[in-house]
């Protein structure tokens, strides 16, 4: 198969609500990044734009990477899939290398590159959605035999889900795994394949959760933080801290309180308890319906795509978006176990908002070839 | 694959509704709930302040401990501090109500600690505290260690003080680099052992997690971490050696005072173990007592003799004839002079247009080198200074450490000095060096200058045959679970490479000093020999006649030297050397020797 399946001159414009809600997203991120982090980095760093001119230049280098990548036709990946999945291992193992990994808070996830630092497990979310969608999309494929269909990407799932759970980063091995999960059942996977996985992982899963006691212990304090008000539980009782009295409309811009080293490093993973407690449940609201376009766009890319790949494609991407922002919100507001997940576009991080913005690039270009 | 795509929107659009069912459940429902919790029932951290590690002297005697003293402090409750609280506060702890503002804006970020108005306050104060409890929201009495130095008034330089002023940067990073990183309004040492030895001295402060109620009362109490106490620390400072030199030299002083010697004040007294560098004892004179420090500051800040410098380091003074062992040693090895070449002394000198005299005009007649050191004749080591030249006789000076620090490190402020040479001259004239300046030079006049604690180190390398030890102040460090951290060693800095025979000569011709017929007679009593070298350095006033400095160096005994010592009084002549009793008081009290 040499040719293209669309001409280029098919090309319509591409979905620019995707386009401008990202923008919107980021830009509020950029904000509130800012009214989160400036008086911890002013004391800590002596630096009160320390995390926005960070934050600035990752959204600039996002930005230019999501114009590149709407401008590249979305079938090209599919030739380009070996060499990321290798990529992706290969960056995987360069953490462990001492000097060029680098090791905080005990767990290793990030590569240090003049001054920067990245983290690959970022990249294997894109490499392996492009991966599980190009090879299900694959003619003469018969997704009822399992070991020639399915079992492929789900082999490369596992052997980046252990290389990410040794970081360790049970969070974002798990939000990988639904993520291809997605992209597998999206595919057409037969019903009871599904259920046998289902309960095949549910073992691993529990395994997983008993093995460390502090995840156990992590896992279930949602369900009551103030039994252990001052270890597992303190994050969430922080975070409801912020978010109640936040009230409707908030405690207004740049006032939370939560901030002022209640929240530890609230530019992070907790940054919507900051946005509900400064802008109040009408603010946060706004985020979450703000996320619920993009996702909804990105549905309608993948029902309306020319092709199986792009469908697939378009599915995965989306789902990178919804898996992340829903667990995160989740965590935030008390509803699931923490699990350091970042809020998309909004939370400060560098690769993760870069590479985020890639796939938006892509879903923007699938929406140029829509039927 | 479409109704998939379809089931996964329905799944998305329940989980965003159930979470801003979440989100309107806690936000608009459960407001009042967390609103209240959030700002009324709040997790404070109480700190338990670690007892800061004791010092000891070389014998175990305690030098400073701590002792138990109340703080004041406010917490925050979530709603401001209430104004009536700051007034009544402000009147009793007799601060400004700015003050106490001032300390609450300058904690803003970390409401979550209590914050410490004032520290050590009588037992009235807290009684009235306690008594309108109920009145006083916020207000919280804490129990800390508060610094004790035992003896008051005694090795202060040494020991330094507490407080919460600034610290420099370089202090900062030097801290840094041993582990502990200062935060505003740490309390911390402010001179001597206590700024030097912070990081080991602070030890880790613990602290009580508690929740507290909207009066401020701890209600629940969640974890408790231990303090840490801080390393204890044993000095080379021979406690009673210590205070017998302080004793001496104040008593001296105060005699010099009591004759309306208007220059007098300042003394100070090095003595050190030749065998290592360990400082025995230090004295400056005037001090200060570290207890009291904080309320005797507008006084002592104000005292033209500045008590707050210690004049064993940080101040320089003409060093006059003490001076001559250098002019002596590098004659020798320079060969220049051998030891029986006599040099005729008729009280007075011409040379090079100048005319120069023996100390008082003596005529001192034919004198060797020992003879000359014995009665400390000038005309023989300006003979001796020309014939070595200024730049050989500059090179020695460096060599006996003077010119530079010599090393201690244990309490910092150290000053370097100036060794009197071409290079020192043009920096301040555009003159050429004169021959006439290195016949002052040779005899310890001239622009050389130096700190009582090199006068010490340079007689120190006399008696142990020219190694220059680091001094040292602190022996051995010793961790709160009483295991031993660290023991100093002795460190060569620097050895001088001269032929032992002319050592020889010189401690010999000290030894003369201090027998009849030289210059420390007064010490020729002393069972046990004493080699030393008397000095006084002329001080050239505005007025003429100002006493010059009354300066002497020792080592004991002659064969096997176990102390080195110098003694430094400014302005101290007084029909005699004033610094020989101090020496021989401090002598005594090394060798045990009863007076009389």
């Amino acid at each position: 198969m040499k040719s293209a399946p669309i001409e280029r001159d098919l090309r319509k414009p591409p979905d620019f609500t995707v386009f401008f809600t990202v923008l919107i997203l980021a830009g509020f991120g950029l904000v509130m990044v800012f009214s989160a982090s400036y008086i911890t980095s002013l004391e800590s760093r002596g630096d009160a734009f320390f995390f926005l001119r960070r934050q600035a230049f990752w959204v600039a280098l996002g930005l230019v990477g999501m114009i590149a990548t709407s401008n590249f036709s979305y079938w090209k990946w599919r030739k380009m899939v070996p060499v990321l999945l290798v990529l992706n291992f290969l960056l995987l193992l360069v953490v462990y290398i001492p000097g060029v990994g680098m090791e905080i808070n005990e767990a290793r996830r990030w590569i240090a590159l003049g001054g920067f630092t990245i983290q690959p497990s970022e990249f294997s979310k894109l490499a392996l959605i492009l991966f599980t969608a190009a090879f299900l999309s694959k003619k003469n494929l018969h997704m009822e035999n399992f070991w020639s269909s399915s079992f492929v990407p789900l082999a490369m799932l596992s052997g980046t889900f252990l290389l990410i759970l040794d970081q360790p980063d049970l969070g974002t091995a798990l939000a990988l795994a639904a993520m291809v999960g997605i992209i597998i059942f999206a595919a057409g996977i037969p019903l009871k394949q599904m259920m046998y996985l289902i309960f095949t992982s549910l073992p691993i899963f529990v395994y997983l959760t008993l093995n460390e006691p502090y995840r156990m212990r992590r896992i279930f304090s949602f369900l009551d933080p103030w039994a252990d008000p001052l270890n597992t539980g303190y994050h969430i009782i922080q975070s409801l801290y912020a978010l109640g009295p936040g009230g409707l409309f908030g405690v207004g811009l740049g006032r939370s309180r939560q901030k002022l080293y209640y929240l530890p490093e609230p530019q992070n993973d907790f940054i919507f308890a900051i946005i509900g407690e400064e802008l109040g449940f009408l603010g946060a609201v706004t985020i979450m319906l703000l996320f619920f376009i993009l996702i909804w766009r990105g549905f309608k890319t993948s029902l309306m795509a020319p092709d199986a790949f792009g469908s697939l494609l378009a599915a995965g991407v989306t789902a990178m978006v919804a898996v992340q922002a829903l667990i995160n919100i989740g965590v935030v507001t008390g509803s699931i176990p923490i699990t350091g997940i970042n809020l998309p576009f909004i939370s400060a991080g560098g690769s993760s908002l870069f590479f985020t913005m890639c796939g938006m690039g892509i879903l923007m270009n699938i929406s140029r070839y829509s039927r | 694959m479409l109704k998939r795509t379809r089931l996964f929107i329905s799944v998305v659009v329940f989980i965003f509704i159930v979470l801003s069912a979440r989100l309107a459940y806690l936000q608009i429902f459960q407001y009042e709930h967390y609103w209240g919790r959030a700002e009324k029932n709040r997790l404070r951290i109480l700190p338990i302040t670690a007892p800061r590690g004791e010092i000891f002297d070389k014998n175990g005697r305690q030098l400073v401990t701590n002792r138990p003293g109340f703080t004041v402090s406010l917490v925050d409750l979530g709603r401001g501090y209430d104004q009536e609280t700051i007034s009544y506060l402000s009147q009793l702890l007799e601060m400004e109500e700015e003050e106490i503002t001032d300390k609450i804006h300058s904690q803003f970020y970390r409401r979550y600690l209590p914050i410490r108005l004032k520290t050590d306050v009588s037992m009235e104060t807290v009684s009235k505290i306690a008594e309108r409890r109920m009145e006083l929201p916020g207000v919280l009495i804490e129990v800390q260690p508060i610094r004790n130095y035992v003896f008051g008034n005694f090795a202060s330089h040494i020991l330094g003080y507490m407080g919460e002023g600034t610290v420099p940067d370089w202090v900062k990073g030097q801290w840094k680099k041993a582990g502990y990183e200062y935060q505003l309004g740490d309390l911390v040492g402010q001179a001597g052992i206590e700024i030097a030895w912070e990081p080991f001295l602070r030890g880790e402060d613990g602290g009580i997690q508690v929740e507290v109620n909207s009066t401020g009362q701890a209600i629940r109490e969640f974890e408790r971490v231990e303090p840490k106490p801080g390393d204890a620390l044993y000095l080379t400072i021979d406690a009673r050696l210590q205070q017998v030199a302080e004793q001496a030299l104040n008593e001296v002083v105060q005699g010099l005072l009591n004759e309306d010697n208007k220059y007098a004040g300042e003394a100070a007294a090095v003595v050190l173990d030749p065998r290592s560098g360990g400082i025995l004892a230090m004295a400056s004179i005037p001090s200060y007592d570290p207890n009291t420090f904080r309320l005797d500051f507008p006084v002592l800040v104000k005292d033209s003799r500045r008590p707050l410098v210690n004049k064993s380091i940080e101040e320089r003074y003409s060093v006059g004839s003490t001076f001559k062992m250098v002019t002596a040693m590098a004659a020798l090895q320079e060969g220049v002079v051998s030891k029986g070449e006599r040099v005729y002394c008729s009280g007075t000198v011409t040379r090079y247009g100048a005319t120069k005299s023996c100390f008082r005009g003596t005529a001192h007649g034919a004198l060797n080198i020992f003879e000359a050191l014995q009665k400390s004749c000038n005309i023989f080591f300006y003979e001796m200074g020309l014939r070595v030249g200024i730049d050989t006789l500059a090179h020695y000076s460096r060599e006996f450490g003077f010119g530079k620090p010599v090393g201690l490190t244990d309490i910092f402020g150290e000053k370097k000095g100036i060794v009197a040479s071409r290079e020192f001259k043009s920096t301040l004239y555009r003159d050429p060096w004169y021959p006439a300046e290195t016949m002052d030079a040779a005899i310890g006049q001239s622009f050389h200058s130096i700190t009582p604690l090199q006068l010490a180190n340079y007689v120190a390398m006399i008696a142990n045959g020219g190694i220059q030890y680091r001094p040292y102040l602190v022996q051995k460090i010793v961790d709160s679970e009483g295991s031993t951290k660290m023991i100093a060693e002795p460190e060569v800095l620097h050895f001088m490479e001269v032929e032992e025979s002319n050592w020889e000569i010189i401690r010999q011709a000290m030894s003369l000093v201090t027998l009849p017929g030289g210059t420390g007679a007064r010490l020729a009593d002393f069972p046990i020999r004493v080699a030393g070298k008397t000095g006084t350095a002329q001080v050239v006033g505005r007025d003429g006649n100002i006493p010059s400095h009354s300066l002497f160096v020792a080592f004991a005994p002659l064969e096997e030297p176990e102390i080195a010592l110098a003694v430094f009084i400014k302005h101290g002549e007084s029909r005699g050397s004033t610094s020989i009793p101090v020496a021989r008081k401090i002598l005594e009290e090394y060798f045990r020797v009863s007076e009389g």
